[in-house]
């Protein structure tokens, strides 16, 4: 009989599994779908129950699969190895489209032949004992399984086998194509907070085993954890399991330091709050350097060796997207009229159009953009004259004039470089662009794909007055 | 500027076509000095000037020879600069697995050839190193090219575990791993008959042409499809029991640009790696482009996934160090050896820094510049075989220094002092350099003689400048700014030198130091530098008088106060990447910045300024005073005629993006002042008369009277231009309706 269940907080869904499974082929529901959001102990208490009560299983975990194919394949594979029927003794012959297949490779190409392949298998070994299968995450299979849902649950209406028992764990709705069958639901409700809180105190870390520190501390500890992250991480357990193993170490440390007792957690709590929950722990992202282990810095400039060519194509490719063409004249040319336009003063409503999607553009207007901002904020088309040459100095005025005319016409565009600079941009998923049969065509459009806060830290970095080249609405 | 232009050598260039049908027969002609059997030399390069076939392979040889030295000092360069790194990585490799998936997150450069190119020295250097530890770690190179979706990636990570590394590492481009020794894994021979086996049941039984599942192809191992995971698992449990190395079996899969990796597919991978890490030892690394790994798992890996994931970071060496790196050891050295005889002139050096500092960053870039440079030098210029001392020249190697623009200065001068001061001693000087030719040998030889001296001076205060600034400018920079004589008097150097009075006692004693170190070499064996000899005794007389030493040595040096250009010879000892000296005297004050691409500079034409250019002004090229002059009293026609195409351009130029065919048309005609032409298409017909069809003349005299008729040609010019432009890809037609489309941006 069933003994007495170990799963806390669980008791109900754990009964009601037992009533639809047992090990008796007799009193067998075919199918159970287990319902429940991540992380609230599906898997754990199908597979503690179906170990208690020691059926015939095989448990397969979906998600593994790249294929509906691949997942009956291994399927029928596991059943049959899992079933303990010699399978040295016994060969299968594998019929595919009415010939012998001498491969496994071919089989499972849709439901049916699985099921023929699985019916031929029971029915010639004459394998009658109960058999669960269970299809963990069924719903997040990489293939579409809405409608291989819909075959398995027909499986006994489409064949002999009688002694086959599939459980589905999902975390989803059920899809609308199952919604005709009548299959008994166990629903698992998330945790309450408390409930998680006590779940986690009762896993202890090694040094409240070792009796470094008060398990007092280590529920305050996770009791701090679930409270203050709660709204982040709901009841998913093992985010919040990470979460703890991630700031621990610190503070246990910090604990041990401070002494025993309530006291002593403060004590760690207050010199510490600041660390413990960073954003990088958070969010799972921080990464320590190989060897040194430290910390990585929030650099900022990410794309700090980018060649300062491409970082003024890419503001180029940011102004060209987020910019009206029609203000071209007006932002790049050196009409002097259309820059007298007083500038508005940002009240109205209008979205700004940094947060707008980028706006494709054609590489002739980036390019222009491209030689206009190259010629007036380059630091080093000027550089070079003014920090080692002093050309200045004595020049008159009619090679000042030779000099600008010289300035105003130069444009990088002249160097091939600034092709395969795209290129790379384009590459690197800077800069995105249509795609067309004609490699040549002009209606290949391009944009940027960068954000502001990355143009901005690229602006800064080489110090490109961006703001000059935007109107505000 | 714009004057120049017709004049430009680059607007002679056109497009070559190489009939490859030539080079079979190994002959090619070359247009001075009639055919030419490479046979006999049996080189790439051809014969210049009078040159024998010797001296053809001799001076092949000499490129090759000075060539390889460099190109073996850059391998070293680049073997040994992510030595560190990938000792790291390997140790990584080797510490034991955790419990979650091991990622190591490894910041590259921004220019994937780089990525490329370090990841490959990476497996290589993996796969050669046939030292125990190393022998049990498979490497999976993955790429975004071949990982277009899950089944792809997974198939070839399965391909590549259970490709034997012998094959692998000779994939790789620099995979050398004839020397790897591993048994021949007889489990794997096992698997290729299988696989064949199968291989040919497939073929066997036609049933398989489903068709929809092409992809689907079959690996062949215990019957598994191909991008079943379970075949490697299978084989690492084998491998394992086989070879019993449990803790130091590895696969490592390297993604060789993460970035570019679509989100959901590298999500994918590496949830399935999760997965799989149960069962093989595996360990990932991520090529990334950034230096932010945080913020890259932030906006790339989905939060599930980061649960599972226990990274770490490691950073591969600047790329700009090692650059500069190369340039200084291969470029900028004290001694003119025999391997390395050459400088870089002044322009040159002014494009490789341009090119590397601001456009590509790519080392594989400047060392394709450095070569192409090199390769000219010796490709165009049959005097490159005097660098060889051992040489013995010809009279036309004597006839071609004396054409040598610097010897023709050096001749003017004296020409100039004779003058002055009738001196029969410089007339005889003169006379025997442009007669004998073992003067002019001799000449030569003091002429590199002074070269060497010069080298070593500028290499020195380049030193010198170096280690004033703090290592603030990059050697390379001073190297350019003093061989463009750009140095003294610039405010850099009084920056430099104000910095100089404030030295501390430490500070002083220092340089010093500095001075008498292995960067500065006041003796070579054949000159010496005396500039630095002066600089170190005023320095040991009076140490208080530093900055007076120094503003001396800077200004009293003469090889600081010319260019490099300005060295005898220096055509024949300097480097320039091909540019020619007309390039370099147009524009009397330059921008500084210049990206010329070398290789590109050679061969290709600007073609569309070129063409723009001349629909713009078409004088240049109809009318030009050449022509004129030839064509005589013959050229007074056509004055108002011309081709069609230049004023249906004028008009092109300022019609907006869209263009109206009919407004087009309409524009076209009014442009076209309708009496004058026909007055010289009657003219013209008239003074061709007798060789002319004479319909034409009724056609003529129509063409005054009727409308229509002049309608109808300039219709016909107009459509003829339309095809013109558009087949030269200024405009095209518009999918809809009766509109051209503009194809340039002229609205800036």
């Amino acid at each position: 009989m069933v003994k007495p269940n170990p799963v806390r907080f669980r008791e109900t869904e754990y009964s009601l599994l037992s009533s639809f499974i047992a090990n008796d082929s007799h009193i067998l529901v075919p199918h159970v779908i287990v319902q429940g959001y991540k992380s609230v102990g599906k898997t754990f208490v199908v597979k503690s129950f179906l170990d208690d009560i020691g059926i015939n299983k095989t448990i397969v975990n979906c998600d593994e699969f790249l294929t509906q194919k691949l997942l009956l394949q291994k399927c029928l594979h596991r059943i049959k190895q899992d079933s303990g029927i010699d399978l040295d003794k016994y060969q299968q012959r594998f019929m595919y489209k009415g010939l012998e297949a001498s491969r496994e490779s071919v089989l499972c190409e849709t439901f049916s032949q699985f099921l023929m392949t699985l019916e031929q298998f029971i029915d010639e070994t004459n394998y009658r004992e109960p058999h669960v299968l269970v299809l963990d995450r069924f719903d997040q299979c990489l293939d579409q399984t809405n409608e291989l849902f819909r075959a398995f649950l027909k499986l006994r209406e489409y064949s002999s086998i009688t002694n086959i028992i599939v459980i589905y764990i999902t975390s989803h709705e059920d899809p609308k194509e199952i919604a005709p069958f009548v299959i008994p639901h166990v629903h698992f409700p998330p945790y309450t907070q408390e409930s998680l809180v006590e779940i986690l105190a009762d896993s202890r870390p090694k040094e409240v085993t070792e009796g470094l520190i008060d398990v007092s501390a280590w529920q305050s500890f996770s009791k701090l954890v679930v409270d203050s992250l709660f709204h982040y991480t709901g009841t998913d357990l093992s985010l919040i399991k990470d979460i703890c193993s991630k700031s621990w170490p610190k503070f246990s440390a910090q604990c041990i330091e401070s002494g025993q007792g309530n006291t002593g957690f403060l004590k760690a709590l207050r010199s510490l709050r600041d660390e413990i929950f960073q954003d990088d722990i958070i969010t799972n992202s921080s990464v320590v350097t190989f060897g040194g282990l430290v910390d990585e810095k929030g650099s900022n400039s990410s794309l700090g060796d980018l060649p300062y060519h491409s970082k003024f194509i890419l503001i180029a490719s940011y102004l060209a997207s987020y910019t009206d063409v029609k203000l071209d004249i007006q932002l790049f040319s050196r009409v002097k009229t259309a820059k007298k336009r007083p500038r508005k003063k940002t009240n109205s409503s209008r979205a700004d159009a940094h947060f707008m999607s980028a706006a494709y553009f054609d590489l002739e207007r980036l390019k222009a953009i491209l030689s206009v901002i190259y010629r007036n904020e380059s630091l080093s088309l000027s550089r070079n004259n003014e920090e080692f040459l002093n050309l200045y100095h004595d020049l008159s005025e009619k090679d000042l004039a030779k000099k600008e005319a010289e300035f105003t016409y130069f444009t990088p565009n002249k160097s091939v470089d600034v092709n395969t600079q795209i290129a790379t941009l384009l590459s690197l998923g800077m800069i995105d662009r249509t795609y067309s049969l004609d490699a040549l065509s002009s209606r290949i459009r391009w944009k940027c794909n960068v954000s502001w806060d990355i143009i901005s830290s690229l602006a800064e970095d080489i110090r490109f007055p961006l703001h000059n080249y935007m109107i505000d609405n | 500027m714009k004057k120049h232009t017709s004049m430009d050598p680059n607007y002679q260039k056109t497009h070559y076509f190489l009939d490859t049908t030539q080079f079979k027969r190994r002959r090619i002609a070359n247009p001075l000095f009639g055919v030419e059997d490479l046979n006999t030399h049996d080189c790439v390069f051809t014969k210049l000037s009078e040159e024998t076939d010797d001296d053809v392979k001799h001076r092949f040889h000499l490129y090759e020879k000075v060539w390889s030295h460099q190109k073996s000092k850059i391998e070293q360069i680049l073997g040994s600069a992510n030595n560190e790194l990938f000792e790291d990585l390997i140790h990584y490799i080797h510490t034991p697995l955790s419990l979650k998936l091991d990622i190591a997150f490894l910041s590259l450069s921004t220019n994937t050839a780089n990525n490329l190119r370090i990841l490959d020295e990476f497996s290589s250097n993996v796969v050669k190193n046939t030292q125990a530890d190393n022998t049990h770690i498979r490497i999976v190179r993955l790429s975004s090219k071949v990982c277009f979706n899950g089944k792809a990636a997974i198939k070839e990570v399965v391909k590549q575990v259970l490709e034997d590394p012998k094959d692998h590492g000779q994939t790789l481009q620099n995979g050398n791993a004839g020397d790897y020794n591993l048994d021949q894994d007889d489990e794997d021979d096992a698997t290729v008959k299988e696989a064949a086996n199968d291989e040919a049941d497939e073929l066997d039984n036609p049933s398989d042409g489903d068709g929809d599942d092409g992809d689907d192809g079959d690996d062949g191992a215990s019957g598994k499809i191909s991008y079943d995971f379970e075949i490697v698992e299978d084989w690492v449990q084998n491998y394992i029991k086989k070879h019993k190395c449990e803790d130091s079996f590895r696969i490592v899969v390297i993604f060789d640009d993460a970035d570019s990796f679509q989100n959901e597919i590298l999500n994918l991978l590496l949830q399935l790696f999760c997965v799989y890490r149960l069962k093989c030892p595996m360990k990932i690394v991520m090529g990334l482009i950034s230096k932010n790994a945080s913020s890259w798992i932030n906006n790339n890996v989905t939060s599930k996934l980061r649960n599972l994931l226990l990274g770490v970071r490691l950073e591969a060496k600047d790329n700009k160090n090692i650059g500069f790196r190369v340039i200084n050891e291969i470029l900028l050295q004290n001694t003119i050896t025999q391997q390395n005889p050459l400088l870089v002139s002044a322009h040159l050096s002014l494009i490789i820094l341009n090119r590397f500092e601001n456009t590509n960053n790519s080392i594989d870039s400047l060392i394709t510049e450095l070569k192409l440079s090199y390769m000219t030098y010796f490709y165009q210029l049959h005097l490159s075989t005097l660098l060889d001392p051992e040489f013995v020249a010809k009279p036309y190697h004597y006839d071609g220094l004396r054409k040598l623009s610097s010897f023709k200065t050096h001749v003017e001068y004296f020409l100039h002092e004779f003058i002055k001061t009738s001196d029969d001693k410089h007339k005889t000087y003169l006379c025997n350099l442009l007669e004998d030719d073992s003067k002019l040998s001799n000449l030569f030889r003091d002429a590199r003689m002074k070269f060497q001296q010069y080298q070593n001076t500028v290499m020195n205060a380049v030193n010198v400048v170096y280690w004033l600034c703090d290592h603030r400018k990059e050697k390379f920079e001073v190297y350019k700014l003093i061989t463009n004589n750009q140095l003294i008097n610039s405010p850099f150097l009084t920056d430099l030198l104000k910095t100089v009075k404030s030295f501390d006692e430490k500070k002083s004693s220092d340089f010093v130091d500095f001075l008498s170190s292995d960067n500065i070499h006041p003796d070579l064996e054949e000159c010496s530098d005396p500039d630095v000899k002066n600089l170190k005794n005023s320095i040991a007389k009076d140490s208080n008088r530093l900055l007076d030493s120094l503003t001396d040595y800077f200004h009293q040096n003469h090889s600081l106060n010319m260019k490099i250009s300005d060295n005898l010879f220096h055509e024949v000892l300097t480097i320039t990447g091909g540019s020619n000296e007309f390039e370099e005297q147009i524009p009397k004050f330059s921008i500084e910045e210049n990206f010329e691409n070398l290789m590109i500079n050679l061969i290709r034409p600007k073609l569309r300024e070129i063409i723009e250019s001349a629909l713009e002004e078409p004088q240049k090229y109809l009318r030009n005073s050449i022509l004129v002059q030839k064509l005589g009293t013959a050229g007074n026609f056509h004055r108002i005629l011309g081709p069609a195409l230049p004023r249906f351009y004028q008009i092109y130029k300022d019609a907006p993006v869209n263009i109206n065919l009919w407004d087009f048309y309409t524009a076209f005609k009014q442009s076209l002042l309708k009496r004058e032409i026909v007055d010289e298409i009657e003219e013209n017909y008239k003074a061709y008369q007798p060789t002319l069809n004479p319909i034409l003349g009724e056609y003529v005299s129509k063409l005054r009277n009727s409308e229509e008729a002049w309608d109808k040609m300039t219709f016909s010019w107009f459509i003829q231009s339309c095809y013109e432009l558009s087949s030269m890809g200024f405009m095209r037609d518009k999918s809809k309706g009766n509109y051209m489309e503009k194809m340039i941006w002229r609205n800036l």
